[in-house]
């Protein structure tokens, strides 16, 4: 939207003009008086008239600053001291005094005793802004005459840029282009001014015009996370990370690890996840707990341990429940397809995972809580427990869970969610074990549990938002296959060939993903294959 | 893309505001951002978005992130009206058009925060009436009103706000204060925001009085609000 116009000896501004009345009044066209009084100069014609006064309003960025009009003409500018001059000159003086003067100012009286309308050109620079840079990586702007110029870019003759010093960007003259790569001491965001001093066509002998920029340049967010260890005084304190392997000859492996987030890391912090896993070996049930304790939550992180913990114990405590016969008959004949049996195992499962695990672990919570003289929502924490066991016809996996996060099977090629992961209207929201309306609504409670037989079991996952919202996103993306492929890509060839794959999986959850930097918690049971399975019976 | 945590700042630029006022909130504002640049957290996550009013009402900067934003220039009428009202209703558009909310398909931002700073009161009162309830509605994750100087309303500013501040003077010092106050509190939203609808402010440094106390606001009709033990089964 550059405007350049033709003036004839000067352009008049009200002498009274302040600050910060700037872009509207002055983009108005001019007063006929004006016009009037340029065309009678010089006859020089007004090819666009609106003229932002102001074309480097929207550069302005840190502190404001008076704003110096480009030199005077200088003894060859052939200043003359007519009384619309000095009018001029009181204008500038008064921009000068004033702390957001506008920047341009910069229509330098030419007289026109040279008697030469060339001469008195005047261009007007856009309100282009220079992008904001960012600390070490590349920064370039090409075609910088026409974003700052437009239509006017062919009447400049030459230019060069001020204050480019120690920004690590360069004016590549040639190729009318900024360049380099900017850098910052210590991380300190920096603002970078600078000058565009511009000749006009045929003008060469003047004095240049001023034209100011600035832009900022933003520190690399990576260079910025402090990693400060957690104070081990504070109550309930926990490691910033943790792992764990279990391994069952003939069964599978199952893998745990929990990282503190950067976001607790720099502010030194504790870690708010949990985790527990388990294998039982009598009856062959292996179990994954996950529990994200909320970050509004003072003492989540003991919120957390508690669900592990207890949620662990009141398992073990079902496991004759859960083996009984009953139960076992009825997953044998949901495995041929009765509905029924598929009702009464549904049944089941709601009893375990209701009555016999998920509200005593909540009343556990409440306890700890008055004991401690504290609030239960000071131990808020999401809980997802999944549990699995072979069967003749397959793994038998189910699952509860409260608050977001996900557990999944990944078999036969196919995704299989077993949880839906709680999310409020806005990123970061959720629902809690320690929350009333989870345990009012029995309906939806029914439907927090989830149970399959799965054939080729690739891998069972339990894993806290700390990794979803990274990897998944959405629950839409959470039932996605391509998605599901990335994710366990990464998991397996990172735990391909390792000793220790636990510690191996600790490492790959430092992955980054900006944004993301909450608590990393993920357990992965990875069954042995039935190849290596016969091998082994063998 | 990484989630945000939109920021609307709405700012008065009525005819009292003009010189060293405004020239003092911009001295503010910058301060803001360049501490908010140093916070990786905020430089990520933080969106920034200014609507003005006086006489007019303006959507000056449109949500930008912060790694992107320029301060852009303020202008001033001479006199007229504080169309504090028309500001809303503004708003309330902006956020309905741009904060995005979550669905099974779409990862939704944080929840946004909202600062009102004026040295008057609203003289488009009706409509000022009109358009709270809806403002307050968008269940922001706080609402803050800055009343600076002696003739600045407090009283429509708590009808509005979960926290309302006042500043004695209208200088630089303590609008630097107050932007500080702001920052500090948009970095602490943007790293411990989350689980519950509301975000814990740290205390206003001494330039600037807290008129309300803080307090955590919860939101009635939020699905997701926190336990309230006084109806939890264990209670009863």
């Amino acid at each position: 939207m550059a405007s350049f116009r033709l003036f004839g000896c000067f352009r008049k501004k009200p002498p009274n003009q302040t600050v910060s009345t700037t872009n509207e009044e002055n983009t108005s066209t001019p007063d006929p008086d004006e016009i009037s009084q340029q065309q009678s100069c010089s006859n020089s014609e007004t090819l666009d008239s609106p003229q932002p006064e102001n074309p480097e309003a929207m550069n302005i960025e840190e502190e404001s600053e008076t704003t110096q009009p480009a030199e005077d003409p200088g003894p060859t500018g052939n200043e003359t001291t007519s009384p619309l001059d000095t009018h001029q000159r009181k204008d500038s003086e008064e921009e000068t005094s004033t702390l957001t003067a506008p920047a341009d100012s910069i229509t330098p009286t030419h007289s026109s005793t040279e008697a030469d309308q060339t001469d008195s050109l005047t261009v007007t620079p856009t309100e282009y802004a220079l992008p904001n840079g960012k600390d070490g990586e590349p920064y370039r702007v090409e075609h910088l005459k026409e974003k700052i110029f437009s239509d006017a870019a062919s009447e400049i003759l030459t230019y060069y840029i001020e204050g480019l010093d120690e920004s690590g960007i360069t004016l590549l003259e040639n190729e009318d282009t900024l360049d380099g790569i900017p850098t910052l001491i210590d991380n300190e965001p920096k603002v970078i001014q600078i000058e565009l001093f511009y000749h006009l066509r045929n003008q060469e002998r003047k004095p240049p015009f001023k034209h100011k920029l600035r832009f900022a340049i933003n520190p690399d967010p990576q260079k910025l996370w402090k990693n400060i260890p957690s104070n081990r005084e504070k109550p309930y304190w926990k490691s910033d990370e943790d792992c764990e392997l279990l391994e069952e000859p003939g069964s599978g492996r199952l893998i745990a690890a929990s990282k503190r987030g950067r976001s607790h890391a720099h502010e030194g912090t504790c870690r708010d996840d949990h985790y527990a896993i388990k294998y039982f070996h009598q009856s062959g049930w292996w179990l994954s707990i996950v529990a994200d304790g909320a970050g509004s939550a003072i003492y989540s992180r003991k919120g957390a341990e508690i669900a592990c913990t207890a949620g662990t114990k009141l398992f073990e405590d079902s496991i004759p429940f859960l083996d009984s016969e009953q139960l076992t008959n009825a997953i044998c004949e949901y495995a041929e397809g009765s509905e029924s049996s598929k009702n009464e195992v549904f049944g089941k499962l709601q009893e375990l995972f209701i009555k016999r695990i998920g509200y005593p672990v909540c009343l556990e919570i409440y306890e700890h809580a008055k004991t401690s003289s504290h609030k239960a929502k000071d131990y808020n924490t999401t809980f997802l427990i999944s549990a699995w066991k072979k069967t003749p016809d397959g793994w038998f996996v189910c699952a509860f869970s409260i608050g977001d996060g996900g557990i999944a099977v990944l078999h036969e090629s196919e995704i299989t969610p077993l949880n839906k992961g709680d999310e409020g209207e806005f990123s970061g929201e959720t629902i809690f074990l320690t929350s009333n309306n989870v345990w009012e609504d029995s309906a939806a409670l029914r439907n927090r549990v989830k149970f399959g037989l799965f054939k080729d079991v690739h891998g069972i996952y339990g894993m806290s938002d700390g990794i979803t919202d990274p990897y998944f996103e959405t629950e839409h993306n959470f039932s996605q296959l391509e998605k599901w492929h990335k994710f366990t890509e990464e998991i397996d060839s990172h735990l391909a060939q390792s000793a220790s794959p636990e510690k191996r999986l600790l490492d790959w959850m430092d992955f980054w993903s900006p944004g993301n930097h909450d608590d990393r918690t993920l357990t992965v049971f990875q069954p042995v294959p039935p190849q290596t399975q016969r091998e082994e019976n063998a | 893309m990484s989630r945000r945590l939109p920021v609307f700042l709405l700012l008065d630029t009525s005819g009292s505001m003009r010189g060293e006022p405004i020239e003092s909130v911009k001295v503010g504002l910058t301060t803001m951002l360049s501490s908010l640049r140093r916070d990786p957290s905020a430089l990520e996550s933080v969106y920034i978005s200014i609507i003005t009013f006086d006489r007019e009402v303006k959507e000056l900067i449109p949500l930008t992130p912060l790694d992107a934003f320029q301060l852009p220039d303020f202008t001033t009428p001479d006199s007229g009206p504080t169309h504090l009202g028309e500001a809303l209703e503004t708003l309330h558009g902006a956020v309905l058009r741009d904060v995005k909310r979550s669905t099974p398909t779409q990862k939704g931002d944080w929840r946004p925060l909202l600062f009102i700073l004026t040295d008057g009161k609203p003289s488009d009162s009706a409509r000022f009436k009109e358009w709270t309830p809806k403002v307050c509605a968008l269940t922001f994750g706080t609402v803050v009103g800055c009343a600076a100087g002696i003739k600045a309303d407090k009283s429509s500013l708590e009808t509005l706000c979960d926290h309302v501040v006042s500043l004695d003077t209208m200088d630089s010092a303590s609008f630097e204060q107050f932007f500080k106050w702001v920052s500090a509190s948009v970095a602490a939203g943007s790293t411990s925001m989350g689980a519950t609808s509301s975000v814990h402010l740290p205390p206003p440094p001494p330039e600037v009085n807290t008129v309300i106390r803080p307090f955590r606001f919860s939101w009635p009709h939020s699905a997701y609000s926190d336990v309230s033990e006084k109806n939890h089964p264990i209670k009863q």
